[in-house]
């Protein structure tokens, strides 16, 4: 999670760098959004809102260019396939919006459990619902000071989520999936194919007394 | 048996829906997509071979694969292998794939020690082999050229996603490859000049600057007491699948040490070898067509001008005292260039790299190099060599012979064009991989003039080669403004200034026809009114 502000903070550290050392030093915020669904992929919206001269210097550094964020993105996350970009600003307010989807965020492991690498140690990790957790990184790189806020949403069929290490001490969520991940329409089959079946048995069990007793008789 | 027959039909239909569901029947069906390295540097084996390492950017090739089946494939295993290179690999096995889910494999390369005795670039394969479901199979494969140990291809990048000079030097970040502090032959080297030019030291346990300083101007004396010279390697545009780059041939710090000879690049990869083996923290500072090397000391950053051996044959050399002034003026060049924004001024912190886990090849010992350099330490005992005490020359010395030096401090370039430039001046070929018609760029040491010569095959007037030029600056972030001043002895004659974000030059050039097209030289660079005696000089010399 931690690899997308340390590469957009190069757009930020020269314009956050001028901060007097007297003042109270706030960090610039990066939000960023996780939708998992039921399939494993992501759908990832970045967010940030600038002060002027860190806007002035983002505008700078991206020129005409905000491709250079989509090759940001992918070199952040080198292990994904990453699709469907798209990019909005809102000049007015010096904000800008980065969203993407990331195939395969979520996979499953060799004890049968979906899993989310966060790719960091010990993270600040909250806990909003059962499905939906919060990060929070502060990061001080060339001079400036960054804090990214990560919101994380499992999706609805997830349930048991965890936090977990690998065996790199790598923190790492895993779930299980009431979906299996073979989505509702496999469920739909299987909740009618045990329905035929239990209808199925009910009624050879009912038919077997009748026929008793005709033989008592 | 009538009476139980719809029972016996529902629990059918049951049973087989849950048949449909549980277990694989149906068809499986794998999409893959690949995403692949073009080529692999042998001297970056151990990047390629960490997913942790510079992030994991540096992989063999990762692998979208798809279940666009309807029913779930089980136990998928991930098997490669690169013929001579690596055996048969178990990548990874996904114990299930669900219809429309979507996994990721990534494979990272356990290449063995001795593929950095690889010199030459051949075409690989990789093949890879996916099976599911406890029997089918699909196999997989594509070709990346596999480059000598000591090439390095300076950008990953298509020429499409080019940007500017970062991205055309993008690999710079793999530069700590080739810095080889355990390399048996570069810390024998080490040992040597400790003992028998710096006649012991303590840079690396005291932590003071001024040991650290003698210990830079003590290895540069070395250089020069050994008359080690500066001189060139090839670096030549190649097109490596959709990668277009400049890929130069970069000698390994043992190879300069016992050959004697070494590239700005080449020392300064060597220094930093040095310094890092005696314990000290070596730096690299890399400028626009120029490296050298430094150290930081307690936050602060010391540079010597390694390249000012120079050699008889290139004109004067300096003095380690004067190769340290020079370096502490081009460092201090190099921090307001920094300051000022100008990404071309970059830097690389060995140490800082090697924690992100670019780490140097295995290198094994060579008895036959350690009597070289036995042979070489021989010239550290003194004789007829020595160090001068006093500053043998100065850069401002080494400027052109338009302010009265000797011929001899004057070089002949003679390619496309004809024409005479300073002897300190240092040349490139082909220096810009996205701009193959800049056939060759001199410099002045202090960077601040420069020479482009130009070929442009198929042009079909000076006015067309010039649009042409300036166009694909434009691309490139350059902003050119030229104008027509004279048309004399065939040659076209312009005058024009060259902008991008750090800064505007002007410049001179001479264009003519070749037969099959322009070729033709620019010359200029900062403070063009003050230089115009020197540019015009040269511009004379044009045949």
């Amino acid at each position: 999670m931690k690899k997308i502000a340390i590469l957009l903070n190069i757009f930020l550290f020269i314009a956050l760098s001028h901060v007097n050392a007297q003042e109270l030093i706030k960090p610039a915020k990066l939000n960023v959004l996780w939708d998992l669904n039921a399939l494993g992929d992501a759908h990832i919206e970045a967010s940030s809102t600038l002060d002027a001269a860190g806007w002035d210097n983002y505008k700078r550094m991206l020129g005409n260019n905000p491709d250079i964020l989509k090759r940001q993105m992918e070199r952040a996350f080198p292990g994904y396939f990453l699709q469907n970009f798209n990019y909005k600003e809102d000049v007015m307010n010096r904000g800008w919006t980065l969203s993407f989807d990331a195939l395969g965020l979520s996979t499953i492991n060799s004890k049968g459990l979906w899993q989310v690498d966060l790719n960091s140690k010990n993270p600040d990790v909250t806990k909003l619902s059962d499905r939906n957790y919060v990060l929070t990184s502060n990061y001080a790189t060339q001079n400036s000071l960054l804090q990214e806020i990560d919101k994380i949403n499992f999706p609805a069929v997830a349930s048991d989520i965890k936090q977990d290490k690998d065996a790199f001490g790598k923190a790492m969520f895993t779930y299980t999936s009431s979906s299996g991940g073979g989505g509702i329409g496999g469920w739909l089959i299987a909740g009618l194919g045990f329905i035929l079946t239990a209808a199925g048995l009910l009624m050879l069990v009912r038919s077997k007394p009748s026929a008793m007793a005709v033989v008592r008789k | 048996m009538k009476k139980n027959l719809p029972a016996i039909i529902c629990l059918a239909a049951g049973l087989l829906l849950l048949g449909f569901h549980f277990l694989p029947f149906g068809k499986g069906s794998l999409n893959v997509t690949i995403k692949h390295a073009d080529y692999i540097m042998p001297a970056a084996y151990k990047v390629y071979a960490n997913p942790d390492a510079l992030n994991g950017e540096y992989y063999l090739f990762k692998m979208l694969m798809n279940n666009d089946g309807k029913t779930t494939l089980n136990d998928v295993k991930v098997s490669y292998r690169i013929l001579n290179y690596v055996d048969w690999t178990d990548l990874e096995t996904i114990p299930k794939i669900y219809p429309g889910q979507n996994a990721v494999v990534r494979c990272y390369p356990q290449f063995k020690d001795d593929i950095v005795n690889k010199m030459t670039q051949s075409q690989e394969k990789v093949e890879i082999k996916i099976s599911y479901n406890g029997g089918q199979t699909m196999n997989e494969d594509y070709t990346f050229k596999m480059m000598g140990r000591n090439q390095f291809v300076y950008t990953d990048l298509p020429p499409e996603e080019i940007a500017g000079y970062p991205d055309m030097f993008r690999n710079d970040q793999l530069i700590g490859c080739l810095v080889t502090p355990e390399d048996p032959i570069i810390k024998y080297y080490t040992q040597q000049v400790q003992e028998k030019v710096m006649k012991g030291e303590e840079a690396s346990i005291s932590n003071k600057p001024e040991d650290a300083v003698k210990f830079l101007m003590g290895l540069y004396a070395a250089t020069y007491v050994s008359h080690m010279v500066y001189s060139g390697t090839e670096g030549i545009p190649q097109k490596l699948g959709d990668i277009n780059s400049l890929v130069q041939s970069t000698r390994l710090p043992r190879e300069v040490v016992t050959g004697n000879t070494g590239l700005c690049i080449e020392l300064s990869l060597l220094y930093a070898s040095i310094l890092k083996s005696a314990g000290l923290h070596p730096v690299i500072f890399l400028i626009p067509g120029h490296a050298y090397p430094g150290i930081l000391v307690n936050g602060q950053y010391y540079a010597i001008e390694a390249t000012g051996i120079g050699g008889e044959g290139l004109g004067s050399r300096m003095s380690p005292a004067d190769a340290y002034k020079a370096g502490m003026k081009e460092l201090n060049e190099f921090v307001q260039n920094l300051q000022a924004g100008d990404n071309r001024y970059t830097y690389v912190d060995i140490d800082a790299m090697e924690a992100k886990g670019v780490v140097p090849m295995e290198l094994k010992d060579d008895e036959f190099l350690r009597k070289k350099i036995d042979e070489i330490a021989e010239s550290f005992s003194g004789g007829s060599r020595t160090v001068p005490e006093e500053p043998e020359s100065h850069l401002e010395k080494q400027s052109y012979a338009g302010t009265g030096n000797s011929s001899s401090s004057v070089r002949s370039y003679s390619g496309v064009v004809s024409f005479s430039y300073p002897a300190g001046w240092q040349r490139y070929n082909y220096p810009f991989a996205q701009f193959p018609f800049v056939v060759s760029a001199i410099r002045s040491r202090d960077n601040t003039s420069w020479i482009s010569v130009y070929n442009l095959p198929g042009a079909g007037s000076a006015d067309q080669a010039m649009q042409y030029i300036a166009n694909r600056l434009y691309s490139g972030g350059i902003s050119v403004r030229y104008q027509l001043v004279n048309n004399a002895n065939g040659y076209a004659v312009y005058r024009g200034t060259s902008s991008s974000n750090t800064g505007t030059t002007e410049w001179e050039g001479a264009f003519r026809s070749s037969g099959n097209g322009i070729v033709g030289i620019t010359v200029g660079g900062l403070n063009y009114e003050q230089k115009s005696g020197m540019f015009n000089s040269i511009l004379s010399t044009v045949r």
